[in-house]
């Protein structure tokens, strides 16, 4: 079996199991006509999606289940395109693509010259326009309808029995004849997506260039009016973006991105990997309580919890100090403390590549103190505290780099018989995460 | 649960570094100077070298340090009372000690102490032989009032120590009296404790020579 006929079959099988489309009028008249009404009638469990390459294609309410109503509305631009309709079940699998083509017809009137007094007809595309008589200085305007594709009309003039014809360019822009889809919206982190390349006609395949940022496509049907890839995302993208081209002409572009998530929706459990992280701030316990917070930490996604629930290390570092006057002079004091701790962070929500996370954790609080008395010597002590504290964290996907804003509560007295602080309070961090490889 | 391990716990407070969690034991650096003769008061110069007892409150932004200490000398309570600069304790020596040496103790408020076992040496005076008292007229009972002591004896005209104050009746305020000069001490006294009644103020110094004054009524 050729290669050809195969991906033929696949279509067809693809075309067997893909929505039943029916619209109406079957074509526009750009300027007459408001639009098409669709039906569309669909089996399966996941959502019936719907997308057009120009113009806007309306969800309407009401209907049985399994059939959904549309309307079509063609773009504000006159000229002749084809618009490509796109109708499939979203169901986290390969798509069953639906590919409804609706012209839209431009109209116009086509001016010309003849002789004063000529019958004037205009052929576009087969079809006569006219006749229209030539005022009496041989203007004439014939109106007509272009189709999509048509680039050139005919006029035919006759004047006391000769008839004349000259084909006259039409001016029309050429549109974009690609359109493509990126499916499912959310691809899983270890799952695919399929990128569906739609022609407005049909074309040579092999002329098709797509770029996918965040992933590797690879084709697996081919038909001479579309093709359909499978994406498979690289490690820590947050996104697919994927770029169409198609060599020879240069109108023809088309872009569809889609969201990596941490699993598939609905599905089973993605394994994000470990990673490490560094994070820096700034924390306010009151009074002197203020200073300096660094922190280096490493994480273990929770395969139980679809990767949504992460086990976190880290130790850190926090320095302030407090310089106070006293009935014999001023005394300096300052106080460094490495937390080591441990938390456990919940991502709440994921949009795109940004993500927000709550958090909470405790740990152990060494801390170092050093002060100078006045007229004394100095002194060090150390001591053991320790710490609790819940957190809110907004984070953005940077390619395999997550960078995140944190705003952490945290209760950390730091207590001796000479020392009252608190290594706690509010922290505003900033700070990076990176899978392992 | 495994227990974590002596080495774990060890490195992570390590990690904080290492410093005792009590403040150290104050000195005595010097005792200036280290003697005196009995019967010849005395400005001694007691230096510490103490981390006083302090307190940072971060929250508050505020930090305090606690002055206060006791000097000793053989056990007796002398003065100052409270820290003084640098460590430099000036503690007047009252000519209230035997000959012989006396320890010499510095106690902070938190409780340290420093101690210098036999820091200071009394040396033998010359002592008057008595003392006499100026006629006293009857006085107000918390009133004070002056008293004109004289040392009387062959060594009355050296003597600068003090001198204990006692009455037969009530009390009397100060307890010891200031330094002789030349042999003479006029001292500032309150009796209190009585009313309408006779009174006679004794003095003594630390050999046991007395002087008494006359008998006077305290209204």
């Amino acid at each position: 079996m050729s290669p050809g006929l195969l991906a033929a079959l696949s279509f067809c099988m693809l075309a067997g199991a893909a929505p039943q489309v029916s619209v109406k009028p079957t074509r526009v008249v750009l300027g007459r006509d408001k639009g098409v009404e669709v039906r569309v009638s669909s089996h399966g469990s996941g959502n019936l999606r719907a997308v057009a390459n120009v113009g806007a294609l309306r969800e309407q309410s009401g209907g049985p289940k399994g059939f959904q109503r549309y309307f079509y509305s063609p773009p504000s631009d006159r000229f002749p395109q084809v618009a490509v309709l796109l109708f499939w079940v979203e169901d986290g699998g390969r798509p069953e693509v639906k590919v409804v083509r609706v012209p839209l017809v431009g109209r116009t009137e086509l001016e010309a010259t003849s002789e004063p007094g000529a019958t004037v007809r205009v052929e576009v595309a087969k079809a006569i326009f006219g006749p229209v008589k030539a005022d009496s200085r041989g203007r004439v305007a014939v109106p007509i309808e272009v189709p999509p594709g048509t680039t050139v009309a005919t006029v035919l003039a006759e004047f006391r029995g000769l008839s004349t014809s000259r084909v006259v360019p039409l001016g029309v822009p050429r549109a974009n004849p690609l359109t493509a889809i990126l499916t499912p919206d959310k691809v899983a982190a270890d799952g695919e997506g399929f990128l569906v390349v739609a022609h407005a006609a049909s074309f040579d395949p092999a002329g098709l260039e797509v770029r996918v940022e965040g992933g590797r496509a690879e084709r697996v049907a081919a038909d001479s009016d579309r093709v359909l890839y499978r994406v498979v995302p690289e490690r820590g993208a947050g996104q697919l973006r994927a770029k169409v081209s198609l060599r020879g002409d240069p109108e023809a572009r088309a872009f569809a991105e889609s969201e990596v998530l941490g699993e598939v929706p609905g599905g089973p459990g993605t394994r994000r990997r470990p990673e490490v992280g560094a994070s820096a701030g700034y924390f306010w316990a009151g009074g002197a309580n203020a200073g300096l917070a660094v922190a280096l930490g490493a994480g273990y996604p929770l395969p139980a919890a679809s990767g949504r629930l992460t086990l976190e290390a880290a130790v850190g570092f926090r320095s302030w100090s407090l310089s106070a006057g006293t009935v014999l002079g001023g005394l300096r004091s300052a106080v460094l403390a490495l937390p080591v701790e441990a938390g456990l962070r919940v991502t709440v929500l994921e949009r795109g590549a940004a993500t927000l996370s709550g958090k909470v954790g405790a740990g152990l609080l060494p801390f170092r103190h050093s002060a100078t008395p006045p007229a004394g010597r100095s002194f060090v002590e150390t001591g053991l505290g320790y710490e609790a504290y819940a957190s809110l964290q907004g984070g953005f996907r940077a390619g395999p780099v997550e960078l995140f804003a944190e705003l952490r509560g945290t209760i950390a007295p730091v207590r001796t018989a000479r020392l009252d602080a608190d290594a706690g309070g509010l922290a505003l961090l900033g700070g990076a995460r990176f899978p392992l490889p | 649960m495994r227990p974590a391990s002596p080495l774990s716990l060890s490195l992570l407070l390590g990690l904080a570094g290492c410093g005792p969690s009590a403040l150290p034991a104050p000195t005595i650096s010097s005792i200036e100077p280290g003697e005196m003769v009995a019967s010849e008061g005395a400005f001694v110069v007691v230096t510490l070298d103490a981390v006083l007892p302090f307190r940072a409150s971060y929250g508050k932004g505020e930090a305090s340090v606690d002055p206060a200490l006791v000097v000793t000398f053989g056990g007796v309570p002398l003065g100052p009372n409270q820290y003084e600069s640098e460590g430099r304790l000036s503690v007047p020596v009252p000519t209230l000690f035997s000959p012989g040496s006396y320890d010499v103790s510095v106690r902070l408020a938190d409780g340290r102490e420093a101690l210098a076992v036999d820091g200071f040496t009394v040396n033998p005076g010359l002592w008057p032989d008595s003392y006499s008292l100026e006629r006293i007229d009857n006085q107000r009972r918390n009133v004070p009032f002056g008293v004109v002591i004289r040392a009387q004896g062959p060594n009355a005209a050296s003597f600068r120590g003090n001198v204990t104050l006692s009455v037969n009746r009530g009390q009397v305020s100060p307890r010891t009296s200031g330094l002789f000069s030349a042999g003479i001490r006029a001292e500032t006294v309150i009796v209190s404790g009585v009313f309408s009644q006779s009174v006679i103020l004794t003095v003594t110094d630390s050999e046991g020579h007395t002087g008494a004054s006359n008998s006077f009524t305290v209204n």
